[in-house]
């Protein structure tokens, strides 16, 4: 076990975590925008490469760097309950070495609920048909017009839903860093925080794993851009 | 026994209430069932795109299916021009997202629903033949005369 030095660098999230969570800032809010003003090719561009990164995220989960695991960071009901109890119930900065490397029981919560939501935006958007015909997924021919129109109607909350969610992630970052004094953001844009001496350090993942993540997520994704038509 | 003034006076003014609004009842109701009926009418066109659209992107289109949802669109295109009667838009009651300015600029809304018929026929016709790039030349220009008036009569969901 590598615990870092205080006040040394301290890696908690991998480069392709964080290219995953910057892509999907933007492409979440490009998708939208093309949505609104009619750009419906980059839409359905916008939304596969959403499609490659959310199941390039999900195998990451499960092969990816120790930080990016599900099985780091989603915890029982009693690890979450014990986390609101001792640390975000009470606003007070935590004493160095306190602080766990990487999503804390309540924050997996939080990204698998994310994942899951940008899973069915997908999920219906590949099925989705527009009010016209004019515009749908490509496996909306698997399903009727009517179906297709609930696909796209159903699409359409989830983005709210999905905007509410990443509200309160953002705010909960917010609080971190005005009640807390604790910058998330830091770690999420260069990888590492200053180490306060406490937690294991990251184990990144060996490239290999990387290169085989990104190869299942294209090849998902292109086989449904085609419509499973082999 | 002749009736007092009193009651002579409720009589005329149950009349006069009663009749007008029975009067009216149909005309509302013919409201409500014109924005059913062109609701119903788009909801088979855009059915009868999507359609073609599967066809097409199938890579290999049967074309009488081509035919049978073209042909359904040219017959929506026939029926459209019925479907905007006057005081046929929104109003309490009645869900509609017909812009007002379908009755305010009746000649250039007319002018774009000729389109729509115009592109409707071209590839009704186009479906007609074996030639895909030009059913999907057909479909393009159909699409942007959906389009052309979407965008200036129909409110955003």
């Amino acid at each position: 076990m590598v615990v870092a030095q205080a006040g040394a660098r301290q890696s908690v999230w991998d480069v392709p975590t964080r290219l995953f969570h910057w892509s999907i800032v933007i492409l979440l809010g490009f998708s939208w925008w093309c949505a609104k003003s009619g750009h419906m090719e980059w839409h359905y561009k916008s939304g596969l490469t959403l499609c490659a990164l959310v199941l390039f995220r999900i195998v990451w989960g499960f092969a990816g760097s120790s930080t990016a695991r599900f099985g780091r960071f989603v915890r029982g009901p009693s690890a979450v309950w014990g986390y609101l109890r001792s640390d975000s119930a009470v606003a007070q900065p935590k004493p160095p070495g306190h602080n766990p490397l990487g999503h804390n029981p309540l924050g997996g919560w939080s990204v698998l609920l994310l994942l899951g939501l940008m899973t069915l935006q997908i999920l219906t958007g590949l099925f989705a048909v527009d009010l016209d015909g004019l515009e749908s997924g490509p496996l909306s021919y698997l399903v009727d017009f009517d179906r297709g129109r609930i696909a796209a109607q159903i699409h359409e909350v989830t983005f709210n839903v999905l905007l509410g969610a990443s509200a309160i992630h953002v705010l909960a970052i917010g609080f971190y860093l005005v009640v807390k004094h604790r910058n998330l953001i830091g770690a999420m844009i260069w990888g590492y925080r200053r180490g306060d001496g406490g937690g294991e350090a990251m184990a990144p993942a060996p490239t290999w794993r990387l290169v085989v993540a990104i190869a299942v997520a294209l090849a998902i994704t292109y086989a449904l851009s085609t419509g499973l038509r082999f | 026994m002749k009736p007092s003034p009193n009651r002579k006076r409720t009589r005329r003014l149950i009349i006069a209430v009663l009749v007008p609004a029975l009067c009216a009842a149909p005309l509302l109701a013919a409201g409500v069932d014109i924005v059913k009926s062109r609701i119903a009418g788009y909801r088979e066109i855009g059915a009868a795109f999507k359609a073609i659209n599967d066809q097409l992107r199938s890579g290999s289109p049967q074309l009488d299916l081509l035919q049978v949802s073209a042909r359904e669109i040219a017959n929506g295109t026939r029926a459209q021009y019925l479907w905007f009667p006057t005081g046929s838009g929104p109003k309490p009651g009645v869900k509609s997202r017909a812009k007002a300015a379908i009755w305010a600029e009746s000649a250039k809304f007319k002018s774009l629903q000729d389109n729509f018929a115009a592109k409707a026929g071209a590839l009704a016709i186009a479906t007609k033949g074996t030639d895909v790039a030009r059913i999907q030349d057909a479909v393009k220009d159909l699409g942007g005369a959906c389009k052309a008036c979407h965008t200036v009569y129909r409110e955003e969901e």
